[in-house]
């Protein structure tokens, strides 16, 4: 009895002795455990008593873990040893915010900790710099419900967040974004989601991107519904269009009816037209960076359409689980598969486009993450040419004797262009939360054209028979590599930098042709291919500077070389920002320089616009912009904003006479003047961003001109530029009556363009020394057409079926039937006076489209 | 540009809506136009003269016209046919031309220097067999070369062409005059202007014959002869590679169609005699003669397609004037002849005038 009591009395004691034991305690017990050494500055205080549970039956990092939790130290394994260290004060939180369903990273997802703030890059990535201790985390974006997460912050902290999707969330309670947006200091930035690019009623029902970046205040529409885009005074070209990185030189199909994005493979598109991210160079006037889906990493899903004039398949999914995923999307016009019917029948003309979008994205781990991409699109034009007429005639006088005679005629004419385009990229994190991307990127455009013919003619005369062959190609070809950082030193400091080159091959045109009769006439003109080599450095910081200030300096340095002459542009940029409460006022100032020119002779997107580089003659395109703006978000679910701008373009060029486009390798430039542009303007937008009816309304109020000092063009005069359009309104609504069923309306009006229309008749010389008649214009752009406005109107009607989703679209463009001034041309008719013709093409066209998603 | 227009949007515009409309813009009134197209190879100039009116143009059919040149009057035109007077003048580069025109009341008037004219030397000329490619029968050619000296210290604009003329006396027959259509007898003289596409002008960084997707009637094979707006028929041409330099100018026409039989019945086995002789003319111009010439060259390339004649992209500026008191475009273009000798040529007409 005695000896049992003694027992429970050492018991006892031992007891208490163990919960008196320190930290020094414990870490030779778990040497023993695990045989490690520590090592460890002479000046830790081991002695501190440790109090927390037991670690028996604990793996090593677990029981560091809680031995140290709230001790001030920190641990790090060393191959057989464990340093021991005092925490730091300052770590970092980094990861990505994805989407819970499908494993997508999340664009501008929020990242919140009491007075600090971020959010994630274009990847999903977010660095968020804190005190070590315990911290609490809010997660946010905008469509999904919130998460907030404690995490223990002691260095660098690896946290990768889901968030689940919630169509109830209110977008109050979504930190702003501060890359984009009115949160953001730069200004001229513009986010567009995809379901807002899905509901905005356009064109034939098919949903576009760039016709709905054309909504947005400072943004012009080419001529006939084209969806090339003209931002703030800049011409088509003028915009970096941008697929997972990769610039595009064709954005457009048909003409520019349609881009060459398919909706459902897009993830975010952003639209920059003010003060530009330091990152981007080599377009003057704005850049469009659209970025596609990358795949889900759960389970597969996806839709297929079919509309009017087109259908579109999209299919992603996982590869394996939370690893690989794939997004595949095609879209073709119905007459890519009616063209073996059409040419039995012997239909005369068919046109035709397609596109391919393929992304494959795997994750190495949480900090390597390798993405490739790929894209192929393409339009075709033919138009097939066949007659043969037999005749029985009489001769000449005197004996009219009878003979037989034969015309035939056979043509095949064939253009076909697109680019194609790939690249391959990796994310990398840092330990530090220092991000990497690199990228090695191709791309290629072509127009190709080809015409064969045949003729013969039997008659008195005798046979003649001819064979003609015709081809024309015109090309560029890209090859670049880049690598850009995001850095986070600071909560006050987001610093970003990088660099990339790119080889360009420009082949303006290259032709040649052989006509086969009697003799052989062969003509062949090789081209001519001129190499660019583009090289560019930037490096930009924004950073908070108190409470209500914040600044964002960069440069971007540009250089471009090609025969034997370089060409370096300092690119500097410039935003600031001052808020207080609901109300921001925020500045900026861009350089932007560009090293390429489109050659076009109209506001149409042409097969035959060409792509030059600048050469000893033709100097590189630069604009400057200087913009102010004024913002408000008193209401919730409500934002105003009010800017103004002034820009000026240097070295724009242009043909001379619009009409010079002859296929020569010969002297083009020659055929091209240099200029200057300015353009300037107001912007007011008031958006609806929260509830069951969404939308904004937008006015812009702009000018832009153009001035050839040499007299070239216009005899040195200023002239509107071709879509200097002053007055334009967009206003859209979205209102979601129930789950089953919502309606988009649009309503633009846009000023007349600006067009040449002669004011007399007189002569000319020709090259001869004759005389013929000809219409004479005093000023190009002399004259401007009636404005344009339209309301368009779609209806979606969803219902969930056995497998996934159906949605029924059916819309009309131009409701009421406006006779826009779609294509105006001079013409005279039967009382020979010389008359403006508007030719309205797209009048009150309805569409409707099956869309089944699983 | 309006052929790829048409071709694609031609569906569309046929099924359009249209809506008229007729801009009020002011009208001044009537104004004179002159257009001279003189050279200082010719002597005898034409001067048009029309009168520009709202949406036509009338010839002025009772004018008085003037030329001075450094101050001199040295001609008066007469004799209007559709508005077009002839004078008799010489010009010489460097001269100062002043061509006035008065008509009811209007006066127009253009001032124009004569530019120096290229140096044009050094003519040489063989007579070469060629074949296109490696299937076809080589055919021969008279190729002409002749080196042009840059006017040095400015900005040159040049144009050339070549022609042939022959005679050939005591050709039987009647024969048909190319010139007049005549069915005549006896000698017959020809002059054409022979630009043939030959391979040493298709890699002509400076002449670069542009190709021609004609989808039209106006085929540029079977119409070589005639003017042809969609091709460089004038060989225009800038200074751009040979600034105050000297480029080798090869202009070559093929033997049966610089000595292109006439159209006429012939002894196949008589033996004939022709004097024939190839001209190169290199003009320089003034670079606003140059402007409108490019700028006519597109204007007047009409485009015609199922009937249509809609010229749906417009000419979007005016061109070059240098007529004070009206309108129009008056130049003097310094021109330079070298003459080259191939005659005379002797033989059957299948071998003078070789198929």
């Amino acid at each position: 009895m005695m000896k049992r009591l003694l027992s429970l009395l050492l018991l006892l004691a031992a007891t208490a002795a163990g919960a008196q034991e320190i930290l020094r305690t414990q870490l030779d017990t778990l040497q023993r455990r695990f045989a490690v050494q520590w090592v460890y500055d002479a000046d830790l205080d081991l002695a501190r008593p440790y109090t927390g549970p037991g670690l028996q039956g604990l793996p090593l990092e677990r029981a560091l873990d809680t031995l140290l939790d709230g001790s001030g130290l920190v641990w790090k394994r060393s191959g057989s040893h464990i340093v021991l260290k005092p925490a730091p004060k300052k770590g970092t939180v980094s990861g990505y915010v994805r989407d819970v369903r499908s494993g997508e990273p999340l664009i501008g997802a929020g990242v919140q900790c009491g007075p600090s703030g971020t959010v994630t890059n274009v990847y999903g990535f977010y660095t968020l710099p804190l005190e070590s201790g315990r911290n609490r985390l809010t997660f946010s974006y905008v469509g999904y419900a919130s998460r907030a997460v404690e995490v223990e912050v002691r260095g660098a902290v690896d946290l990768t967040v889901d968030l689940r999707s919630d169509a109830q969330v209110a977008p109050a309670t979504v930190t702003a974004r501060t890359d984009v947006g009115i949160g953001a200091t730069l200004m001229g930035a513009l986010e567009i989601q995809p379901s807002l690019i899905r509901n905005t009623p356009v064109l034939f029902g098919e949903a576009d991107v760039l016709k709905t970046l054309q909504m947005m205040p400072g943004v012009q529409a080419g001529s006939l519904g084209m969806s090339g885009i003209f931002v703030r005074g800049g011409g088509g070209d003028e915009n970096l269009v941008l697929m997972d990185g990769v610039p595009l030189y064709g954005v457009n199909h048909m003409l520019g009816l349609f881009s060459v994005f398919t909706p459902e493979a897009v993830k975010k598109v952003t639209l920059y037209k003010g003060a530009f991210p330091a990152r981007f160079g080599g377009r003057a006037s704005s850049v469009v960076d659209v970025r596609m889906n990358d795949g889900d990493m759960k389970e597969w899903h996806g839709s297929l359409t079919a509309g009017l004039l087109a259908e579109k398949v999209h299919l992603e999914g996982p590869l394996r689980k939370d690893r690989t995923a794939v997004s595949l999307s095609a879209r073709g016009l119905h007459t890519v598969l009616a063209e073996p019917v059409l040419r039995l029948a012997k239909v005369p003309y068919n046109y035709f486009f397609y596109d391919v979008n393929a992304k494959l994205t795997h994750r190495f781990s949480e900090r390597d993450i390798a993405y490739v991409s790929f894209y192929h699109g393409r339009d075709f034009f033919l138009r097939r040419e066949d007659e043969d007429v037999s005749e029985h005639q009489w001769g000449p006088e005197p004996d009219y004797l009878p003979y037989d005679s034969r015309k035939a005629r056979k043509r095949d004419i064939r253009v076909g262009w697109g680019n194609t385009a790939a690249a391959a990229s990796w994310n990398h994190t840092f330990s530090s939360g220092l991000f990497a991307h690199t990228a090695l990127t191709w791309n290629r455009y072509s127009m190709r054209t080809r015409q064969d013919g045949w003729r013969l003619q039997d008659d008195l005369d005798g046979h003649e028979e001819e064979t003609t062959r015709y081809r024309l190609a015109s090309g560029i070809r890209d090859l670049g590599l880049a690598t850009d950082w995001d850095w986070r030193p600071s909560a006050r400091h987001i610093v970003r930098f990088g660099g990339g080159y790119t080889l360009h091959r420009y082949t303006p045109e290259s032709a040649g042709s052989v006509i086969t009769s009697r003799d052989t006439v062969r003509t062949e003109m090789p081209g001519r291919a001129y190499n660019g080599h583009e090289a560019a450095l930037y490096a930009e910081d924004d950073m908070v500077l108190g409470e209500r200030f914040s600044l964002q300096p960069g440069l971007h340095l540009s250089l471009f070389h090609t025969g034997g002459r370089t060409d370096a542009v300092p690119e500097p940029r410039l935003s600031a920002r001052w808020a207080s409460g609901a109300w921001s006022v925020k500045g900026g100032y861009a350089r932007m320089s560009q090293y390429v020119h489109l050659l076009t002779t109209g506001g149409f997107s042409m097969p035959t616009d060409i792509w030059v580089p600048i050469t000893g003659a033709v100097r590189p395109l630069v604009s400057d912009q200087v913009s102010l703006g004024g913002y408000w978000t008193g209401v919730p679910g409500w934002e105003f904003s009010a800017e103004t701008w002034c820009k000026t373009l240097r070295n724009v060029v242009e043909y001379i006479d619009p009409r010079l486009f002859y296929v020569t390798t010969v002297d083009w430039e020659g055929n091209v003047a240099m200029g200057r542009g300015r353009s300037f303007g107001v912007e007011l937008l008031a958006e609806r961003k929260a509830g069951r009816t969404t939308g904004w309304l937008g006015y812009t109020w702009s000018r832009a001109t153009r001035i050839f000092p040499d007299g070239s063009i216009n005899r040195g005069r200023r002239y509107p530029d071709p879509h200097d359009r002053p007055h334009k309104v967009n206003l859209v609504v979205n209102h979601r009556f129930s789950g089953r069923v919502d309606l988009s309306a649009a309503w633009t009006f846009a000023s007349g363009q600006p067009v040449s229309y002669p004011t007399r008749v007189t002569e000319v010389q020709t090259v001869d020394g004759g005389v013929s008649e000809s219409w004479y214009y005093p000023d190009r752009n002399n004259y401007r057409v009636p404005p344009t406005h339209r309301l368009d109107v779609s209806v979606n009607f969803h219902k969930r079926v056995r497998r996934g989703e159906r949605t029924w679209n059916i819309g009309v463009y131009n409701l009421y039937g406006r006779n826009n001034p779609d294509v105006s041309f001079t013409d005279r008719r039967n009382d020979r006076r010389i008359i403006l013709v508007n030719s309205t093409l797209l009048l009150c066209i309805p569409a409707f489209s099956y869309t089944w998603r699983f | 540009m309006e052929r790829w227009f048409s071709l694609f949007l031609l569906p569309l515009l046929l099924a359009a809506c249209e809506t008229l409309i007729y801009p009020d813009l002011p009208f001044e009134g009537d104004v004179l136009v002159m257009n001279a197209r003189l050279s200082t190879a010719d002597s005898v100039h034409t001067v048009h003269l029309a009168w520009s009116r709202r949406d036509s143009v009338a010839y002025v059919a009772d004018a008085a016209v003037s030329c001075r040149v450094n101050g001199v009057a040295v001609a008066t035109a007469s004799g209007a046919k559709e508005g077009a007077y002839t004078f008799e003048a010489r010009f010489a580069p460097g001269d100062e031309v002043v061509l006035a025109a008065d008509a009811a009341g209007h006066h127009a008037e253009a001032a124009v220097t004569v530019p120096a004219a290229p140096v044009v030397d050094h003519p040489r000329w063989d007579r070469v067999r060629h074949a296109e490619t490696a299937e076809e029968e080589p055919r021969d050619y008279y190729r002409v070369k002749v080196d042009v000296h840059d006017i040095p210290g400015q900005r040159n604009f040049y144009k050339a062409g070549l022609w042939s003329s022959y005679s050939v006396p005591g050709l039987g027959g009647y024969v048909r005059d190319e010139a007049t259509g005549e069915y005549v007898q006896g000698t017959l003289s020809v002059t054409r202007q022979v630009r043939e596409r030959y391979v040493t002008n298709y890699y002509d960084p400076l002449l670069g014959s542009s190709l021609d997707l004609s989808f039209g009637a106006n085929d540029p094979y079977w119409n070589a002869d005639e003017l042809n707006y969609y091709r460089n028929l004038w060989n225009l041409f800038p200074d751009t590679s040979f600034a105050d330099g000297v480029h080798t100018l090869v202009l070559a026409g093929r033997c049966s169609e610089v000595m292109r039989r006439p159209s006429a019945t012939f002894e196949p086995d008589r033996q004939y005699e022709a004097d024939a002789c190839i001209r190169v003319r290199v003009f320089s111009l003034s670079e606003e003669d140059w402007r409108h010439l490019n700028m006519s060259r597109a204007d007047l390339a009409d485009f015609s397609i199922a009937g249509l004649d809609i010229d749906v992209y417009e000419q979007t500026q005016p061109y070059p004037e240098n007529v004070t008191g009206g309108m129009g475009f008056v130049t003097v273009e310094a021109a330079v002849d070298v003459v080259v000798d191939i005659g005379p040529l002797r033989g059957t007409f299948h071998e003078i005038f070789p198929d």
